[in-house]
């Protein structure tokens, strides 16, 4: 029998009072809380550029992404893009502390992070506007089939290691994240004249429109005419090249906090270059190069759809179809249709606890027709990639401490079911420092090259062996893919520190030990295996001081120790150089005049024996008006060439890059 | 009832979290301000002094409660070693009757004059003062850059961000740096 006292519908006075208190601590505590934040502005110190990327978004108000994130993160701002005379994107990238950018030819470019760097970009993900360029069938990004309107471009952000969990299995060693202004903020004319010696020609048009209250557009259009990269001797090389390209893009707000975008786009690139492998006569041993003409054809269509059902609740949704036809070479020739869907949900249960999660999957059919001494087995085929995402994110002890858990799931048609989780967390004792960690794991999947390609690396006489003169008959040494390559396979764990320090210095820094496994490699009998594994550490370190509005100085250093074993480890190990430094500083002489400068250092490449290399580039900018202005560059100033990556696989002589000069008119109005 | 309780507590801390994500913008638009006068330097033939000798005279037009935010956000009410002054000026005038000669005195002897929950009349009223301004001009009501006013603060989607009127500003008697003109979103006057 229960007594009245203890009756649960009947609370007793304690209760009631225990009640009465709970009501008033729910009512008081979140005023004491504003009272509190109410004498400080935890912004105050934030630069303007630092400002735009609050988002004001999360059911905790507003998240700072960039300095509180638990990720090596570098956002290239749309000042930086203006202000570092760079004109492509994988340019562009050389702003990055961690990433090594090389220059191979005119039309090409090796790009890697973090210790690893293999075919030109193939352990990092790049994605516009969410739309990914990883080229499932060579297993690389294209560097040379994609550019924009670089004032289009509204920020470019870089997570150096592995982002897997969010964006899967090409996100291994970092994903480069580009994304463009809407239509709304492109409104207008905007016209861009280069001319140049090595830029010969770069030609930009964007106009940008109205059809209704809500709905915006833009279409824009860009011609690049590219020069020649040098011989050892000084003569011009056989690899410029042109790319042009059109788009447009469509934004709606749509009532009800419903956003769509369309966007569109095509591009043509015609590059001299690459180097097609055939015998050469009177010789035991050897190849004939022949210079050839690479083309490649590229269009796509990319809609998105956002909705904001409330401060804790939202989503998107995206669809995109792209065809791209290359040409490589005298005569082979690849042609691939990729359909991606992508939908991502993300939703606060309370103020300290937010889940993301979101599906995605992307098919690719291929039709490839095969040269001489190349091609595909099957000659065509249809791969697919299904994943599925969760990721939770929990702060603890009012916001100072977060922890980052989730996983992606993923089954591919080459290597299956895959998982890849990461950890992450943060402490930030105060607004101006931040401490963060993470433990991960990521794969790259097999590609369609290195499961079902053949080519000749190069011809043997078999009267080499018998001691005898050239007898014309010729054996070829084919590398080719057995067709049961696993995926590669990294645990990444990453450390890392960011400050304000007094002065308006802001300090990040970051350390890795990545362990790599089943790393794609070829053997000595010339199979495509997975006999390679090994270890890197690093770290990378970068300084920001504003010392007065006028002035801005960047300095950045990384250092990156690869050791392999296995199949062609000496040539991984010796591939990266250990050490990159770069200083940048852009300073306004007056309120229409500025001059930027920019100094970046490269360590020795011990491969292919490209010497270290200091690079200046310095450019002066007059606005002319409110609407114009002029800019005359000069990059590579300190030599007359220098050779960056000597790719003999590309190009039969090595190629070395000039020192250039440009003037550029850009126009609003 | 703890059912009840925990309903109660939930939804206060909902209704809070949505005060503190507005109070948070809020937060920002200061911050950019106090950018924007870093970024800014005053022509020497500009009745306003820039020096360090000289407190910066904020006046906040149409909100009073924006005044306390901003009063708040500065430690020791100083920024740049330099003492803020600060100005509530809830309405320029009555209803009719022409701005008073205090109030434009107030209004002119301002390093910035932010208009803020206000009308498009105490917008002219601001523009009228002088077609060569010195002081820098700013609001976060929709269309204000457009409508002739300098820099206007605007929350882009999930962002607070800033759209530029390049030719206000350089009518008038400061120069901005460009760097805030090249951030932000470019606008240009109606006709």
């Amino acid at each position: 029998m229960t007594s009245p006292s203890q009756c649960p519908h009947k609370p007793s006075t304690v209760n009631w009072l225990r009640i009465a208190l709970m009501l008033c601590l729910g009512l008081l505590l979140p005023q004491l809380l504003t009272a509190q934040e109410q004498h400080e502005n935890a912004f105050l110190n934030l630069s303007i550029e630092e400002l735009g990327q609050l988002d004001v978004t999360s059911a905790t108000g507003v998240e700072e992404q960039w300095f509180r994130a638990p990720a090596a993160i570098y956002v290239i701002t749309p000042e930086d893009i203006q202000r570092t005379g760079h004109q492509t994107l994988p340019e562009l990238l050389r702003l990055v502390p961690g990433l090594d950018v090389a220059h191979a030819t005119s039309n090409q470019w090796s790009i890697g992070a973090r210790g690893i760097k293999g075919n030109y970009g193939d352990s990092l993900l790049m994605l516009i506007d969410g739309r990914s360029l990883y080229d499932p069938l060579l297993g690389y990004i294209r560097w040379n089939t994609q550019d924009l309107v670089l004032n289009d471009i509204k920020n470019i952000e870089v997570i150096r290691g592995p982002g897997a969990t969010l964006w899967g299995s090409k996100a291994v060693n970092g994903v480069i994240n580009v994304t463009t202004k809407s239509a709304r903020d492109t409104q207008g004319w905007y016209l861009s004249g280069i001319g140049g010696n090595k830029q010969r020609a770069n030609i930009s048009a964007r106009y940008g429109g109205q059809i209704d209250d809500n709905t915006y557009f833009k279409i824009w259009t860009k011609y690049a005419n590219h020069g020649p990269s040098k011989k050892i001797n000084g003569q011009d090389h056989y690899d410029d090249w042109d790319y042009y390209s059109s788009g447009f893009r469509i934004d709606t707000e749509a009532p009800d906090n419903l956003t769509w975008a369309l966007h569109g786009g095509f591009g043509f690139s015609d590059q001299l270059g690459g180097m097609s492998t055939e015998p050469a006569p009177n010789t035991h041993f050897g190849v004939n190069s022949i210079i050839g003409d690479n083309q490649s054809l590229n269009y796509f269509l990319h809609a998105t759809l956002k909705k904001q059902v409330s401060d804790q609740n939202k989503w998107n949704a995206s669809a995109s179809y792209q065809h791209s036809t290359e040409k490589i070479r005298t005569d082979l020739k690849l042609l691939r249709d990729t359909f991606d869907l992508d939908y991502r949900h993300r939703y606060a249960t309370s103020d300290t606890q937010l889940f993301v999660w979101g599906a995605s999957a992307r098919m690719s059919t291929d039709h490839t027709y095969q040269s001489t001494y190349a091609e595909y087995i099957p000659d065509e085929e249809l791969t697919y990639n299904f994943s599925s995402f969760l990721q939770s994110s929990t702060t603890f002890f009012d916001d100072h401490v977060s922890v980052i858990l989730g996983s992606k799931f993923e089954y591919n048609n080459y290597s299956g079911f895959e998982i890849q989780p990461s950890i992450r967390a943060t402490w930030t004792p105060d607004s101006n420092n931040t401490i963060w960690g993470a433990v991960s794991r990521a794969v790259r999947t097999p590609s369609r090259s290195s499961v079902d390609a053949r080519s000749t690396a190069f011809f043997v006489d078999p009267s080499l062996l018998l001691g005898g003169p050239p007898s014309g008959f010729y054996l070829p040494a084919v590398i080719a893919a057995n067709g049961d390559v696993e995926s590669e396979k990294l645990v990444s764990y990453e450390l890392g520190y960011r400050s304000r320090l007094p002065g308006n210095l802001t300090l990040d820094l970051a350390t890795y030990f990545n362990h790599y496994t089943d790393l794609v490699s070829i053997s000595n009998t010339f199979d495509i295996n997975n006999n390679l594994a090994g270890e890197v550490f690093g770290g990378e370190i970068n300084l920001v001081w504003t010392p007065a509005p006028t002035l801005r100085v960047e300095a950045g250093y990384s250092y990156a120790k690869t050791s392999m074993h296995g199949d062609l480890s000496d040539e991984v190990q010796a591939s990266y150089p250990e050490n990159h430094f770069h200083l940048r500083s852009y300073l306004d002489i007056n309120q229409d005049l500025e001059c930027n400068a920019a100094l970046y250092y490269t360590g020795e490449n011990r491969t292919f024996s490209a010497d270290p290399y200091l690079r200046l580039d310095i450019g002066m900018t007059w606005r002319l008006n409110a609407n114009t202005s002029l800019s005359l560059w000069g990059q590579n100033l300190l030599d007359n060439q220098h050779p960056e990556l000597i790719d003999v696989f590309q190009m039969p002589e090595p190629t070395e890059v000039p020192r250039s000069l440009y003037l550029q008119l850009n126009m609003t109005f | 009832m703890l059912m009840v309780v925990m309903l109660w507590l939930i939804l206060a801390q909902q209704v809070q979290a949505q005060d503190n994500q507005s109070k948070q913008i809020d937060q920002i638009k200061v911050a950019y301000m106090a950018n924007f006068i870093r970024f800014t330097q005053w022509d020497k033939d500009a009745n306003v002094k820039d020096n360090q000798a000289q407190p910066w005279i904020i006046t906040i037009v149409g909100d009073s409660a924006f005044v306390k935010d901003v009063s708040v956000a500065f430690p020791n009410g100083k920024f740049l070693d330099r003492p803020i002054v600060l100005v509530d000026l809830p309405a320029l005038r009555d209803e009719d009757n022409p701005i008073d000669e205090q109030t434009q005195k107030k209004l002119l002897a301002s390093h910035v004059i932010y208009l803020r929950n206000s009308n498009l009349r105490d917008h002219r009223d601001i523009l009228s003062l002088s077609s060569s301004p010195d002081f820098l001009y700013l609001s976060d009501m929709p269309g204000m850059a457009k409508a002739g006013g300098m820099i206007e603060l605007c929350t882009l989607k999930t962002r607070v961000t800033f759209k530029v009127n390049a030719k206000a500003i350089r009518n008038a008697k400061i120069r901005v740096s460009s760097k805030v003109l090249r951030l932000g979103i470019p606008v240009t006057s109606n006709p």
